[in-house]
């Protein structure tokens, strides 16, 4: 069968926790609001990029990579392609970094010599894209195999909000949201259909590509995020998934409800976001959504990871029993939406 | 089968200085060249590097599909056509390494066209800021439309070389150092003896890629300068442009006559991300590619990696296939 498999996945947490009442406790300019109401998030990661051994994106992908490549069947001279994701792309003391690639780094810290490397960048859909652009290029035969991974030190967006937000209708009010973290997987041709990607589309809707930007603060320096939440999560917006998965599905006349998913991973936003897209997937489909499963309530948004550190941390808790058919739905700045389905067996962390 | 460019365009000299604008500009170009309309793209990839204002997200390639009009809002076009846009960011070899994603979407289906864009810009868009000691990248921008076709022209295989030691080039933002100017800061580190390791680079990629192509004749001797330059006649070499002499040196490093690799012209500072497709479409506009079989495709770049194709030129006489 011409089709992939997840062969492996690993994951990188720094070890210190920020509970939302720390993270508030740094607001200089907004009154308090209810962030754990809102989002549901209790506490996050957070990398220490001071530490003797610095966290920071680059040191927390090489970590990711070395715990995926050590449950993989290949070793790092048998990888053929590095494909790096992040989008914060931290390292060296607080340098964002532009050239060389991080997946060049990566590669060659790894031990990665022969593979081909590059890097993807599209906001927190940016692992999804890297997964589909190997999934094609394996399919294509251009490689056997590769490593999508991504390092996200992310939460200087947060401490940068809680600098300068002026209440909780802030540009900035999402950055408050996210947390840091590692994921890289080992993909490979599928050998039977006990490990299989089935399905993995994506698409930009670039009318909205300007309702979330990142980029360096004008106002107290440091990285920012400026999202117009209203228009971002508009039922507009939240139809696009289904839309654009309902109608792929239609073209091989296939529908969702015999699609026999077990688990719903979507983007993790916030419970109530996560709550929105369940029920604009039971409208649009006509049909239940399946189990859905979360961390943001412990790991917060980890942007790009975010739907893999879900899926590894519900294997790390034996919560998808082998043979389980798992559905992600990317939702990212651009606007980029999509889905990807897997049956996944071997997976183990 | 294999991937074709379809037309090559590049940003207009307006003296704007917007990453985004220039590739917008270029893609719009390029489409209309190819008579087709944005609705045709499938999949956007922008491999610029430097960009307006040091943005991260969402990714520029959003921007720029935005800007050009491609399928912007699914749900509310009468054909429901999508389109899928992202940035891959390898330096001077991501414009390979996307030919290479290309190929992957267009021979599995995944895509019928595919429109590579670069552009790069100092961050603060001031285009004074572009091309000088400090910034040495140009302010400019192209794009390139692929398609895949039946026959055995176009892209071959993309070859990667990475040397061991120092990156050579680091590029960065240094946020602790910049305050709240980190929209119109940036920093280009060069090693002093980079372009020498990037000309050995080339010279070594350059081999590689005619052994692994030309077979057993040339994998005899691949060090020796002669081969190569019997294996390149009929080839014109398309290089990335470190300085202004890098490609002629490389031409004659490889035995080769100094015009036998294209020096871009008229752009101020090194065209980086974009030096493949000026190199190509200056080429074709100077009709250098007649006369020539194929055009051998040689990026080197931070790292120090390399990326390096053959291309078997369409029949058209332009080197396009319409």
């Amino acid at each position: 069968m011409n089709k992939n498999r997840l062969e492996a996945i690993g994951a990188y947490l720094p070890a210190a926790v920020m509970s939302t009442r720390e993270l508030l406790d740094r607001l200089e300019k907004a009154p308090e609001f209810d962030l754990v109401k809102i989002t549901g998030t209790t506490e996050r990661r957070v990398a220490d990029d001071t530490a003797q051994s610095p966290e920071n994106s680059l040191t927390m992908a090489v970590s990711a990579a070395r715990d995926c490549l050590g449950r993989s069947r290949y070793a790092p001279d048998e990888i053929d392609a590095v494909i790096s994701c992040s989008i914060s792309r931290m390292t060296d003391g607080g340098r964002l970094q532009f050239e060389p690639s991080f997946a060049h780094r990566i590669a060659k810290e790894i031990g990665a010599d022969r593979a081909v490397h590059f890097d993807v960048s599209n906001a927190c859909a940016g692992m999804m894209t890297g997964v589909l652009l190997l999934d094609r290029m394996i399919r294509a035969g251009t490689v056997r195999n590769g490593l999508v991974l991504s390092g996200e030190h992310i939460s200087p967006i947060a401490f940068t909000a809680a600098r300068e937000m002026e209440d909780s209708r802030d540009p900035q009010f999402a950055s408050m949201s996210v947390g840091d973290s590692a994921v890289a997987l080992v993909m490979d041709r599928a050998t039977d259909d006990r490990d299989v990607i089935h399905d993995i589309e994506l698409m930009t809707c670039s009318e909205y590509s300007h309702l979330c930007l990142g980029m360096p603060s004008d106002g107290t320096g440091g990285m920012a995020m400026y999202t117009n939440n209203k228009e971002m999560h508009a039922e507009d917006r939240l139809s696009l998934w289904p839309a654009f998965h309902g109608d792929r599905l239609a073209e091989q006349g296939r529908r969702f409800a015999d699609e026999g998913y077990d688990f719903i991973i979507h983007h993790q936003v916030g419970t109530r976001f996560v709550d929105f897209m369940n029920a604009a997937g039971e409208r649009g489909f006509a049909a239940p959504m399946p189990q859905s499963l979360s961390v943001v309530d412990r790991l917060a948004n980890t942007a790009t990871t975010s739907h893999y550190l879900v899926l590894h941390q519900a294997l790390a808790e034996d919560r998808i029993p082998k043979g389980s058919k798992v559905l992600m739905v990317p939702a990212a700045s651009g606007v980029v939406t999509g889905f990807l389905s897997a049956t996944v067996s071997s997976l183990e962390v | 089968m294999a991937t074709v460019i379809s037309s090559a365009a590049l940003s207009p000299a307006d003296g704007s200085g917007s990453s985004i604008g220039h590739a917008a500009a270029a893609g719009r170009a390029c489409l209309e060249q190819a008579q087709m309309s944005s609705a045709d793209v499938d999949v956007l990839i922008n491999v610029g590097v430097y960009r307006d204002s040091n943005i991260v997200e969402p990714s520029v390639a959003a921007l720029i599909q935005k800007n050009i009009g491609i399928n912007l809002d699914y749900l509310h076009s009468p054909d429901r056509r999508a389109a899928f846009s992202l940035d891959l960011m390898n330096g001077a070899c991501g414009v390979l390494n996307a030919v290479q994603a290309a190929d992957a979407l267009l021979s599995t289906g995944s895509a019928r066209r595919v429109m590579v864009v670069s552009a790069d810009t100092h961050p603060s868009t001031d285009p004074s800021r572009a091309g000088t000691a400090a910034f040495p990248y140009a302010s400019t921008g192209a794009a390139l439309l692929l398609e895949h076709t039946g026959d055995t022209l176009g892209f071959g295989r993309v070859h990667h070389r990475s040397l061991p030691g120092g990156h050579g080039v680091n590029g960065y933002l240094p946020l602790p150092d910049v305050g709240a100017d980190g929209r119109n800061s940036i920093v280009v580190d060069r090693d002093d003896d980079v372009l020498d390791r990037m000309l050995a680079l080339a010279v070594d990629s350059v081999h590689t890629v005619l052994s692994a192509e030309d077979s057993a004749a040339i994998a005899q001797d691949t060090a020796d300068a002669g081969r190569a330059h019997v294996a390149l006649d009929r080839t014109l070499l398309v290089t990335s442009q470190p300085t202004p002499a890098f490609a002629a040196r490389l031409a004659k490093r490889l035995g080769l006559a100094s015009d036998a690799a294209v020096t871009v012209e008229g752009v101020h500072g090194d065209p980086h991300t974009s030096a493949l497709i000026h190199g190509y479409r200056q080429a074709l506009d100077t009709g250098r590619l007649a006369g020539h079989d194929q055009v051998l495709f040689l990026a080197v770049g931070a790292g120090l990696t390399s990326a390096t194709s053959l291309y078997r030129l369409t029949g058209t006489g332009d080197g396009t296939t319409r």
